[in-house]
């Protein structure tokens, strides 16, 4: 290998470790500025007529696409809103995935064949009101989100 | 590049430039239970000592993709949809317009799901998405294991595929299908390259692929396995370059190269913690090889790669990767590879910065410092090849 060669790499070698150097000192200071989302944080709500026990696994994989149908059959239909903070919660307390990786998944499924976009509300109301109406649809909410009686807010076992 | 897909091209982007503004939900177009959602990239190369693909030595936008899919469930257990795709890299797809796959999906249990129709082939971490820039940190994937030189063979095909989600986080994927290899594919030139003689037809058999995933108790941590075999026959004829062959053989013969039996193992690791991510993967590819010419052999060539990347900002994400590849595992220094020793091995330093402007559009900016030839075209460096390299990649896209 030439000289110019050689230092070419060395400059690169020093700089991917001078970025990851800083990266991880800064790592600490990100962990610190993420606050760990917690399951009481968040309301899972659902179609009166879901009966199945759920634990927090089985949300994560329901809104990864990978459980489609209830036990009695019916098809899950899960449904997303777009308020960042609580959508941030949710992902963070039951999938293990930030925003953007998630999104990504759901790109991935999309461009491939697999999966469609998970259908996204603007509003909690308007998620509310698609969930009652609709067989086998669950969703997310805040706690301190109205629930009428048509839908059903429910509870997460521990597994 | 005729001029009317080069006019769609500008309108697309200077469409995307615009729509960039708009959130994605009124971009992806939903009739009644049809999806279309699109993506199109438009990138440059520059390289240093070495072409790649192209006249790269020169500076070139010979770098783009184009992709639109449709989408629909048919009923709650059967979704159906087509992709069409279209790509330039270099000498390489020329935007010609493919159909990149469209097949139906009958998912009868969420462990058994049936695909019939032109399927992506799942293998290792990104053999599925390998077209799509926007999902991953690096514009270029590390070639060893997803090079160019395999792609036509290794990418999509005809046939019918079996998926399945298990407990314990296992999902699984195989299928049975047909591929074909136009005489004007990157593989195809790649083949006429190495035999240095006119390849006059290639013939695939059938492949089949599986894949198994392991989704870890640890969060973020999943494990991968696939295999792959196929067979391929081709028609060479003895040309004027073919210098091997001049001392015996007249030039206008014809004769025939087959790969039998060639199996690909990939083992993938992903780890993924917040704002961090980790992949690595390691690949063993053998083959037996015979003609008319020669008593068969075996050839073996593998690679592997260990990348990590780390997310700054919402906006920035900076990624690294580092990837081996020997096209013959028991000549790793070119001892008998022959001249020069160099073309025995390709070692791979890349470095991205990929900034996301909003949720549709990405730009990058990448650098790789390349040592070795294995697997650079021999046709873009007539003046020959230099054992170090450089490449400066930047790249934009636009998805909705």
């Amino acid at each position: 290998m030439n000289t110019r060669g050689r230092n070419m790499r060395l400059r690169i070698l020093y700089t991917v470790g001078l970025i990851l150097v800083l990266g991880l000192v800064r790592l600490p200071a990100v962990a610190a500025e993420q606050p760990a989302a917690t399951p009481a944080e968040v309301v899972i709500i659902g179609h009166p007529h879901i009966t199945d026990e759920l634990a927090r696994d089985d949300i994560k994989q329901i809104f990864l696409g990978r459980v489609t149908r209830w036990k009695n059959d019916t098809k899950i239909t899960f449904v997303l809103v777009d308020e960042p903070a609580l959508y941030e919660v949710f992902l963070k307390a039951y999938v293990d995935k930030t925003i953007y990786q998630y999104t990504n998944y759901w790109k991935k499924q999309v461009f491939t064949g697999k999966g469609r976009m998970p259908k996204t509300f603007d509003t909690s109301a308007e998620l509310i009101e698609f969930v009652a109406s609709t067989e086998g649809a669950l969703g997310f909410v805040t706690p301190q989100d109205t629930l009428p009686e048509t839908v059903i807010r429910l509870t997460i076992i521990e597994k | 590049m005729p001029q009317n897909i080069r006019i769609i091209g500008w309108m697309c982007l200077l469409t995307s430039l615009v729509a960039g503004l708009v959130p994605a939900a009124e971009m992806a177009t939903d009739w009644g239970t049809l999806e279309i959602h699109g993506f199109l990239s438009q990138g440059y190369l520059k390289s240093f000592e070495n072409n790649m693909f192209a006249g790269t030595r020169d500076g070139t936008f010979q770098l783009n993709e184009v992709g639109l899919n449709f989408a629909t469930d048919l009923t709650d257990r059967l979704h159906a949809g087509l992709q069409f795709f279209a790509r330039d890299l270099g000498r390489l797809g020329n935007n010609e317009i493919e159909l990149d796959w469209a097949y139906a999906d009958y998912r009868w249990q969420d462990w058994l799901g049936l695909r019939l129709g032109k399927l992506k082939i799942p293998y290792g971490l990104y053999n599925e998405t390998r077209d799509l820039d926007m999902l991953r940190v690096h514009i270029f994937l590390p070639q060893g294991l997803y090079g160019e030189a395999m792609r036509d063979i290794s990418l999509a095909g005809q046939g019918l595929g079996l998926y399945g989600y298990l407990p314990f986080g296992l999902n699984y994927s195989m299928l049975l299908v047909e591929t074909s290899i136009e005489n004007n594919s990157s593989m195809a030139q790649y083949m006429e390259e190495q035999a240095s003689a006119k390849l006059l037809g290639v013939e695939a058999g059938y492949l089949w692929s599986g894949q198994v995933e392991w989704n870890l108790p640890v969060e973020g941590l999943r494990l991968n396995a696939s295999i792959q075999r196929f067979d391929l026959h081709m028609l060479y004829r003895i040309t004027e370059e073919t210098s091997w062959a001049q001392d015996w053989l007249p030039v206008g013969t014809e004769f025939k190269y087959h790969l039998n039996d060639m199996t690909s193992v990939n083992l993938a690791l992903e780890y993924t913690s917040g704002r961090f991510l980790l992949a690595a993967e390691y690949e063993y590819e053998e083959v037996e090889t015979s003609n008319d010419l020669d008593p068969a052999s075996r050839e073996k060539q593998g690679g592997y790669y260990g990348a990590l990347a780390y997310r700054l900002a919402d906006w920035l994400e900076i990624g690294t990767y580092y990837h081996v590849f020997y096209p013959d595992l028991d000549d790793r220094d070119g001892q008998t590879f022959g001249a020069p020793k160099y073309a025995a091995w390709q070692k791979d330093l890349a470095l991205t910065f990929r900034i996301d402007v909003n949720d549709h559009w990405t730009m990058k900016v990448e650098g790789h410092g390349i040592n070795g030839t294995a697997l650079f075209f021999a046709r873009d460096n007539p003046d020959g090849l230099q054992e170090d390299s450089y490449l400066l990649a930047l790249k934009m896209t636009y998805n909705f």
